[in-house]
């Protein structure tokens, strides 16, 4: 068992080398690791939603779908990714179990973290949708969902932003955000995140925006400290 | 060093183990002969790096594919898979029928094979500072296994035709009730590189990967990756279902299936007598009447599937006989709305590299194009009954407001009267300013073009070229005749015994064809018998 987790590994390195993938984050204990809290602001009300018709498919989907390009609440902007740029060791993923799902016409969560692995999908509508990728490193799928088949899921490997969409509902927008390591979070509705354990140190963070592009500011934590960060689109 | 790495150890582990496999025989000497045939067959749509930027791609929608983006519509594999060989073979093969995408038939084998060895090594993504081949980092495909075909029944084409309409399978949503590619979502649909794309009008038959049932069945149960076409792998598991739905998919289209394009020999017959004008002259009777497929350089739902072609010669002169389907007739182009029905017959003055073209610098191409805008200037000075002596009067379909013999001759503006066109369409093939000339004594013209938006027309003196085209119940027959031999480097000359390559191009009015907008051949082969 042992010596095949070692070949396991040294294929990893050898991969990682001929590949050229930075995949070089270390899982190990974090002694006295400390906080980063924060908020995302936005200067300004954001913008009120893109009002769409829904021609078919009333019954599920209603009769408008409110399309928030910019939401948030209390001045903070929600569905902001946060994650710290480059960190080479440091605690196991924690996130919740990912689930990509489709209710009422929309994806929900609208942009959804998940660790290298599988990522459910899941639709709860009584109508069919599609969950249409596109990403690059990880391999592009359009599939439909309806009543024979409620779930499925989608492997995802490397570390990457990919765009989904639902060719049935043109308004039917969302994002699968696979993370390096697990120091990522998205901003609650009213903007607010935060990073735990991560070890004593400085680091880049960055938020980034679908619509509002990203940031980063450097941030040092301390042994046991909170660090509180606010960025300001 | 725990868990995750080990995870991620080991899907890089199969990942790339099998990725390695799926490359199949890595011999670079099969690499570099498969790139030397993608400059010559593949670059002048997908360019030279394979990054779908060729010279044509300007011209062409769907768009000739980014090699690069690993994204493949052609698969008998999962969703997110990439295809097998064999899949990639099939294609290059038997081309995209409904695409402009052609069928490479005429190659060998071991050329295919080169071939996709080499496509293989394009697909290469810059993620951040590295280069990474994606087909390396893709899991080894998962080929879907199609089972036993059962045999037809109508209770199956009945089934077929419930789950074609269950709201919950949504084929009907984007292909439509009747499978004319008009479902209610049909017109919003857009493709991974953000081009509106249309579903399959399946009542024409025209299918990019085949039209076999087993091409259909693998088609919507693989999905084509990079466009609004689902994979119903999962969505639809009964492989009853399944083979009921594929029936009833092809049942719509009857017996039709498009063949992409392939290479055929047209023969110049010898005849001993004076060749008229008169596409309906007797002379015509006898000759081998060569049919060939045409495609679209803009993807939308009905065009020409084939031109006819018929050759003659009697030593001194030389002449053709076209012939296509063409419901509407459109002459009009005086309004700006309207646009012309125009067909060209394009000779290669070299021996022309790869099989489609529109001329290079070193391989520039003799045109020669008839546009029915021109032609009815022309018959403004003539009377019609004149020109086809043998025409039924009541058969004559352009007695119709179109028609210039109806219209005041005196005050009528000549059709091609500069002011009045669209400047695009004025500058027809993408050329200058001689395309401005008000007015042209003559329905053909003789051009050259030597690589795309290079066209140039011939001197006046040079204009050798006569040409007639009627149009007779859904059909144009359009006459073209030179001399076989002229005194201009220019000019395409004709020997007994040699060869030439010919290609065609058709416009179709009805349709706003245009420019680069138009259905095309491949080149053939024209030869001029003794
Ligand atoms: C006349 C232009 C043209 C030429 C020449 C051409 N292609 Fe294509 N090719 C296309 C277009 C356009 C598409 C995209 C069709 C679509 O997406 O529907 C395409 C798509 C493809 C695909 C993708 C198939 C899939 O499953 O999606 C492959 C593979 C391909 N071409 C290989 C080749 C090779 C190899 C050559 C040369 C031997 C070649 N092509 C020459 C126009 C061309
Ligand atoms: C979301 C819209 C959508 C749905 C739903 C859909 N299709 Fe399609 N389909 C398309 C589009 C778009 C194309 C054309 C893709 C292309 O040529 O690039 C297509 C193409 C096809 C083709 C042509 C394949 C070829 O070789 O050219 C077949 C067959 C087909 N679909 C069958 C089905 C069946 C059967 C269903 C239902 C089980 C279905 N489609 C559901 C959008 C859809
Ligand atoms: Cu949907």
């Amino acid at each position: 068992m042992k010596k095949r987790m070692v070949v396991a590994f040294l294929v990893a390195i050898f991969c990682l080398f001929v590949l050229g993938l930075a995949f070089a984050y270390e899982v190990s204990e974090v002694m006295n690791g400390g906080t980063i809290e924060g908020r995302v602001r936005l200067s300004g009300s954001p913008p009120p939603p893109k009002i769409i018709g829904v021609g078919q498919d009333r019954e599920v989907c209603g009769e408008v779908q409110k399309s928030y390009e910019i939401e948030g609440k209390k001045g903070g902007v929600k569905n902001v990714l946060v994650m710290i740029l480059e960190i080479g060791k440091g605690k196991d993923f924690d996130f919740p179990e990912a689930v990509l799902g489709q209710k009422e016409c929309m994806f929900e969560p609208h942009i959804v973290l998940a660790s290298p692995g599988k990522l459910m999908l899941a639709s709860s509508d009584p109508i069919p949708h599609n969950i249409h990728t596109k990403s690059i490193m990880n391999p592009p799928i359009n599939i439909t969902l309806n009543r024979l088949k409620r779930k499925s899921s989608l492997s995802v490997t490397f570390p990457e932003i990919i765009d989904v969409k639902c060719d049935l509902h043109g308004w039917m927008k969302g994002y699968i955000v696979v993370a390096e390591h697990p120091y990522y979070a998205i901003t609650t509705d009213d903007g607010s995140f935060q990073l735990r354990e991560v070890p004593p140190g400085t680091y880049e963070l960055e938020v980034w925006h679908a619509k509002l592009g990203s940031q980063t500011k450097e941030v040092t934590v301390k042994a046991g400290r909170k660090t509180v960060i606010e960025f300001t689109y | 060093m725990r868990k995750s790495i080990i995870l991620i150890a080991i899907v890089l582990l199969i990942g790339f183990g099998k990725g390695q496999k799926a490359l199949g025989k890595n011999n670079s000497a099969g690499s570099s002969s498969g790139q030397e045939s993608f400059k010559k067959n593949c670059a002048v749509c997908h360019g030279e790096k394979g990054l779908g930027d060729g010279l044509a791609a300007r011209f062409l929608f769907p768009k000739p594919r980014n090699f690069s983006d690993v994204m493949f519509k052609i698969r008998s594999t999962s969703s997110g898979d990439v295809p097998t060989e064999q899949d990639l073979f099939d294609t290059i093969k038997n081309g995209m029928p409904g695409s402009a995408m052609p069928s490479f038939s005429y190659l060998q084998d071991e050329e295919r094979w080169d071939l996709i060895e080499y496509i293989k090594t394009l697909g290469v993504k810059k993620i951040g500072r590295k280069k990474v081949n994606i087909w390396k980092i893709r899991r080894k495909p998962h080929v879907i296994k199609v089972p036993p075909q059962p045999g037809l029944t109508s209770e199956l084409l009945a089934m077929g035709k419930e789950l074609y309409l269950d709201k919950d399978i949504a084929c009907k949503e984007c292909h439509g009730e009747k499978g004319r590619g008009d479902g209610p979502k049909a017109s919003s649909l857009k493709d991974d590189w953000d081009y509106p794309t249309v579903p399959n009008d399946f009542t024409r038959g025209i299918y990019k990967g085949g039209g076999t049932v087993r091409d259909l069945y693998l088609r919507f149960t693989t999905g084509m990756a990079g466009t609004p076409m689902p994979s119903f792998e999962e969505s639809l598991p009964s492989d009853k279902d399944r083979w009921a739905l594929t029936y009833y998919v092809k049942s719509l289209a009857g017996k039709k299936v498009a063949k992409q394009l392939s290479q055929e020999k047209i023969v110049v017959k010898k005849v001993n007598k004076e060749i008229s004008m008169d596409p309906k002259d007797d002379i015509w009777k006898d000759v081998r009447v060569v049919k060939i497929p045409t495609m679209l350089l803009w993807q939308r739902q009905e065009a020409a599937e084939a031109v006819s072609i018929k050759a003659i010669q009697n030593s001194r002169k030389i002449a053709f006989l076209i012939e296509w389907e063409d419901s509407v007739v459109n002459s009009r182009s005086i309004r700006h709305e309207d646009f012309t029905d125009a067909v060209a017959v394009q000779f290669a003055l070299t021996k022309p590299r790869g099989h489609f073209s529109m001329g290079s610098k070193e391989d520039p191409v003799n045109i020669w194009q008839w546009r029915l805008d021109r032609q009815m200037d022309l018959e403004k000075f003539h009377d019609m009954e004149d020109v086809y002596p043998a025409m039924v009067r009541d058969d004559y379909q352009l007695a119709n407001p179109d028609y210039p013999k109806s219209l005041e001759k005196e005050g009528h503006l000549p059709i091609s009267s500069a002011q009045f066109h669209e400047k695009t369409y004025i500058t027809g093939w993408g050329a200058g300013n001689q395309f401005s000339t008000p007015t042209r004594p003559r329905a053909v013209e003789d051009l050259n073009a030597g690589g795309f938006s290079t066209l140039e027309i011939q001197e006046s003196g040079d204009q050798g070229v006569a040409g007639q085209g009627i149009w007779n119940n859904g059909n144009w027959q359009v006459v073209f005749m030179r001399s076989m031999k002229t005194a201009s480097a220019k000019d395409v000359q004709f020997e007994v015994g040699k060869q030439v390559s010919i290609a065609f191009a058709l416009w179709d009015g009805e349709r706003r064809d245009r420019d680069g907008q138009k259905a095309v051949s491949f080149w053939q082969i024209l030869e001029i018998e003794k």
